[in-house]
């Protein structure tokens, strides 16, 4: 299966917007999911569960090191970099 | 605000209500809510812990925003034991909800360090905790549900259940008509009914031996952890039968709060109970002196949850009646070799 083709961080922002439900202009790279956007425990799991889906590979037991949106595209980025 | 930082709880038991009491008289409106956070059931958790990597906390610099214990237990099962956690006293901050993903990730991560096989967690259905195990975690992860439970109640105090529980008149009348909230009478038995002592630990170890772990999930004790579930001031106590100078039963109980804007309100929950070589009198001679030791201890009623691994016969002869609350007991399973699909019984606290 051919890698799925790498996201610039506005289609990252686009796509977080669109799980998150919340205005794309507030998905800045220092916006903390938790305190800054509200998002609650069980929306959080869900839209890692999602993100998994898209082809974002996280495991649960290292959701906490995501913390901002920044951090979010980081780690995804970072996977791309891995192949 | 801004980032979470996850780290061992730091120790300060007086800022684990200052963190969750107003999240919980969010979620529970006029219900009343059973309150792990006062400081005596947490110490009384935590002297079970040998080691601060199972208490989890998640701070906001240095305030407490989110907080779990993984409080460790040994369990029998099906001829084997297992190493296992109890999750409880998840509890988090109104304007940090998301923390709990967190506490939860490093859970995982903790518990496979440990070498947990299991952890067990208990849910109260229709609650924020049991929606995020429903709908995200239970899709994707093991975990497994063993039992739903519901409660059957005695009352102490019925004037004060009323006003805690918030009970329509007809309901009261009928607590009323079947004596549900009279003293349990004491039937006339050969042996004798007291509170523990010391020297009782080894016969009730091994009574709780004698636990057939077939289809059961069964809590394994050490002499130590069995001495503090069995006594301890303000918190739990034990009721013995002893017949001929030798312990053949025993019921074990906490003293919890269930707390409501109303205010807290004392109740009595059967926790550890084995009673299988008494007479359904000599059980309900047991249950009498649980009725005399709640009320003492200022409890307004007892609750028993249906763990079923014990005959039941004796409480509803005592005019036990249902009382409107479940919970479903949940084991998020670490060990692949490892299924508890279809037990039936489960010998554990609930808390």
């Amino acid at each position: 299966m051919p890698p799925l083709e790498p996201l610039s961080f506005e289609d990252f922002q686009a796509m977080l917007a669109d799980l998150l439900n919340v205005d794309v202009a507030q998905l800045t790279p220092e916006a903390y999911f938790i305190t800054d956007l509200g998002i609650d425990s069980l929306r959080m799991i869900q839209v890692l569960l999602q993100l998994e889906q898209r082809g974002f590979k996280l495991s649960l037991e290292s959701a906490w090191r995501i913390q901002t949106v920044g951090d979010a595209y980081r780690y995804y980025q970072g996977q791309g970099n891995d192949g | 605000m801004g980032k979470i930082e996850l780290r061992d709880f730091d120790g300060d038991l007086t800022a684990l209500p200052s963190m969750a009491y107003d999240t919980l008289f969010e979620e529970y409106g006029q219900d009343t809510w059973l309150d792990l956070n006062r400081p005596e059931i947490a110490r009384h958790l935590f002297a079970d812990v040998p080691d601060p990597r199972f208490l989890i906390g998640a701070y906001d610099g240095t305030r407490l925003v989110a907080f779990i214990a993984n409080v460790p237990r040994t369990y029998r099962f099906n001829g084997r034991t297992y190493r296992g956690v109890a999750s409880t006293m998840m509890a988090v901050h109104k304007d940090y909800r998301g923390a709990v993903a967190y506490l939860i990730s490093e859970c995982l991560r903790r518990n496979a360090e440990f070498g947990a096989d299991l952890a067990l967690i208990i849910l109260e259905k229709g609650k924020h905790s049991w929606r995020l195990f429903e709908q995200a975690l239970k899709p994707k992860y093991r975990i497994e549900q063993l039992k739903p439970m519901w409660a059957i109640a005695r009352g102490v105090d019925l004037d004060k259940i009323v006003e805690s529980q918030h009970l329509k008149w007809y309901e009261a009348a009928g607590i009323r008509l079947l004596g549900a909230h009279r003293p349990i009478a004491a039937p006339a038995v050969s042996g004798t009914v007291r509170l523990y002592r010391d020297a009782d630990l080894g016969e009730i170890l091994a009574l709780t031996r004698r636990y057939s772990d077939q289809n059961c999930l069964v809590r394994v004790f050490q002499p130590e952890s069995l001495a503090r579930r069995l006594y301890t001031e303000g918190v739990t106590s034990t009721l013995v039968y002893e017949r001929g100078a030798a312990v053949e039963g025993f019921i074990n109980f906490t003293v919890h709060e269930l707390v409501s804007r109303q205010g807290r309100y004392r109740w009595a929950w059967i926790d550890f109970l084995y009673w299988e070589g008494l007479t359904t009198k000599e059980q309900q001679a047991l249950l009498a002196g649980l009725w005399q030791a709640s009320r003492e201890q200022g409890c307004i009623g007892i609750l028993e949850w249906d763990k079923n691994y014990y005959a039941k016969g004796a409480l509803f002869r005592s005019r036990f009646v249902p009382y409107p609350h479940s919970i479903e007991v949940n084991a998020w399973i670490l060990n692949p070799d490892l299924s508890l699909q279809g037990i039936d019984r489960i010998v554990e606290q609930i808390v």
